[in-house]
């Protein structure tokens, strides 16, 4: 892959999270899936957030279209959207559920590419109609030119027959079918950032390794930002230009993807890299494991959410005094400022 | 043993009853062999064809003020037919539309309208019934819109389970996320998921609504007289089952036959349209 300018320049991300915590009220207690989060996105780039099942990578992402239900609810934060230079910034938790103004950034600014590319089509209708509808609802296209405008879209991702996929439903297409299918729609009103939600992983790996190239030459032939989660750290090093490690609802470490595998400071990103099974490890030892398990979100730790899992935690970081805060070790290296030293 | 195979795949004799209650209900004028009203007091009671003293023009008897039993059960059949209709089409379009509206939005309009299907549940319905006739007085309208209103909790409650499931769906969040209002979620990604559920429910009900329908005809208060109604026609025999046991037994088995075809339909379309119940391919 070629790297897109490693050097991150002042330019405004185009995307900024601060501090955004989503909660589930439910009637066991409240869930809080993300607590805290913060992570930015810039212009032409991708972001790759990691981790484990479970620690809000997904509720995060979907709080940006505003796409959590009830009993789950934005309750601090902010997201900041800068889409437009000249536009003013919109803050996306400020904004109505459903109002016009959500509707106009959700699939035209931001959209999303679902990780099970069977649900994500209705089976009720073909694959074609469903993308066309969403062009005419975006480009105020009428039917003709949005049915050309798909056809060009399949092209593009590479369908096979594009012209008799369309009319096809979407049981009728292989998985790395409907996935092509889905990044068509997802990119068909030309959004200015993807969130890519664990898009391969339901994919065997040659078809994984097609659909991440695909993405990539999207990419540089429209220049969207990507946000691509996915807890397969192979992927990220294939695709992402910056990286943020999420553990349980908070970002604990965030950088770029070089920085992360080369000079990993936060031990929950150490334990995952180590981790990685070796093909030139030939005596056959046990794979590290990070000891412990995560914490339920209905008890998280106080302070420092991986102390009880931390090899060398200091006594203040045991007793869960120090809050959990992001620093900047190196230009563009944040790490939480509790576990700077414990990687 | 073809036939006995075909047979145990496909509801053919069910099917068969059904077709028959269709044209006969569609065709009625044309098919019965005497005017259903015309009543002939000297020939009551007249016994079906086969038994002693029966008479070549009726075929299944007479009724007890001498009205041909073939040509009213015929006209029956198109009062039956065109109940079970209506009251279908209402009940299952209100269940399906408040079963839809519960299960996507879900919270407080989840709670009030669940709550009401409970207390609707437990209404005596035939007293209820019978308190309407009593003041509005006995139509046909009357007695579809009651029907319809029994009916329609049972749909709102499997509507609701289905749409509970799509809902999480993520085609339904991508539907979201390209604009699409919650109307047109409902109408055009769920309401299509949930139509082998719809369809089943609807099936299944012709059995308690015909058999409702009987029991308030039977009661008085269903169709009025004297158009013939397989209910009232049962009724108007019980006092002669001694001498014209015809008389309740016709319409008796012809509610039976078109009940019992309904439940096999029903029950052979929730195995087909039900992958997880599917027994023989």
């Amino acid at each position: 892959m070629t790297k897109k300018n490693t050097k991150i320049e002042k330019q405004k991300p185009i995307l900024s999270v601060n501090g955004l915590k989503v909660h589930f009220f439910t009637d066991e207690g409240t869930v809080k899936a993300v607590e805290g989060a913060s992570f930015d996105v810039l212009a032409g780039r991708t972001l790759g957030i990691v981790g484990e099942s479970g620690c809000g990578k997904s509720v995060a992402t979907r709080s940006l279209l505003r796409l959590v239900d009830s009993p789950g609810k934005i309750v601090d934060g902010e997201i900041i959207y800068r889409g437009d230079a000249n536009k003013k910034e919109i803050n996306i938790t400020s904004l109505k559920t459903s109002g016009s103004d959500i509707k106009s950034i959700r699939g035209g600014e931001i959209s999303l590419i679902f990780q099970e590319p069977m649900t994500s089509f209705s089976p009720v209708h073909t694959v074609g109609n469903q993308i066309i509808e969403a062009i005419k609802l975006h480009k105020k296209l009428n039917k003709d030119d949005a049915k050309g405008l798909t056809l060009d879209w399949f092209k593009r991702v590479g369908m096979p027959d594009p012209e008799q996929r369309m009319n096809q439903y979407p049981w009728q297409l292989s998985g790395g079918q409907r996935q092509r299918a889905m990044i068509a729609m997802a990119l068909c009103c030309d959004p200015k950032i993807v969130i890519a939600d664990e898009p391969t992983t339901a994919l065997d790996v040659t078809t994984q390794a097609q659909i991440l190239d695909l993405l990539k030459e999207l990419q540089e032939e429209n220049g969207m930002s990507i946000i691509f989660i996915t807890h397969d750290l192979g992927v990220i090093a294939e695709i992402s230009d910056d990286v943020s490690v999420m553990y349980l609802g908070n970002i604990v470490e965030s950088a770029s993807v070089d920085e992360i595998f080369h000079s990993p400071k936060h031990p929950y990103t150490t334990g995952l890299l180590n981790s990685i099974p070796s093909i030139t490890n030939k005596n056959r030892e046990r794979l590290p494991t990070i000891s412990g398990s995560i914490p339920h979100p209905h008890n998280r730790p106080s302070g420092c959410t991986f102390r009880n899992r931390c090899q060398n935690p200091s006594d203040d970081c045991r007793e869960g005094k120090i809050e959990m805060k992001l620093i900047e070790v190196s230009p563009g290296h944040f790490v939480d400022q509790c576990c700077i030293n414990c990687g | 043993m073809i036939i006995f195979n075909l047979l145990r795949r496909y509801p053919i004799i069910p099917a068969f009853i059904y077709t028959v209650l269709i044209i006969t209900a569609v065709f009625a004028p044309l098919i019965s062999p005497q005017d259903p009203y015309k009543n002939s007091l000297r020939d009551r009671n007249v016994p079906p064809l086969g038994i002693e003293g029966s008479k070549s023009e009726y075929i299944l008897g007479t009724d007890p003020i001498g009205r041909d039993m073939l040509s009213r059960l015929i006209y029956g059949a198109r009062v039956s037919a065109m109940v079970m209709f209506f009251s279908i089409l209402i009940g299952v379009t209100i269940g399906t539309t408040l079963g839809l509206i519960s299960g996507y939005f879900g919270g407080h309009i989840d709670e009030i309208i669940m709550r009401f299907v409970d207390i609707w549940a437990a209404l005596p319905f035939i007293m209820i019934a019978l308190v309407v006739v009593l003041i509005y007085g006995q139509s046909f309208k009357i007695l579809v819109a009651l029907l319809a209103l029994m009916s329609w909790p049972g749909p709102v409650r499997l509507v609701r389970a289905q749409t509970l499931s799509l809902k999480n769906m993520d085609y339904i969040a991508s539907a979201k996320i390209y604009g699409a209002s919650n109307i047109r979620i409902l109408a055009k990604h769920l309401l299509p998921g949930t139509w082998n559920i719809v369809l089943v429910a609807a099936t299944l009900n012709i059995g308690s609504i015909i058999l409702t329908e009987a029991t308030l005809s039977f009661l008085g208060v269903g169709i009025p007289p004297p158009t013939p109604a397989w209910g009232a026609m049962t009724a108007s025999g019980r006092n002669y089952l001694n001498d014209a046991w015809w008389v309740a037994f016709m319409p008796g088995m012809c509610i039976f036959l078109v009940v019992v075809a309904g439940n096999f339909i029903g029950d052979w379309l929730r195995d087909r349209l039900d992958p997880s119940l599917r027994q023989l391919n």
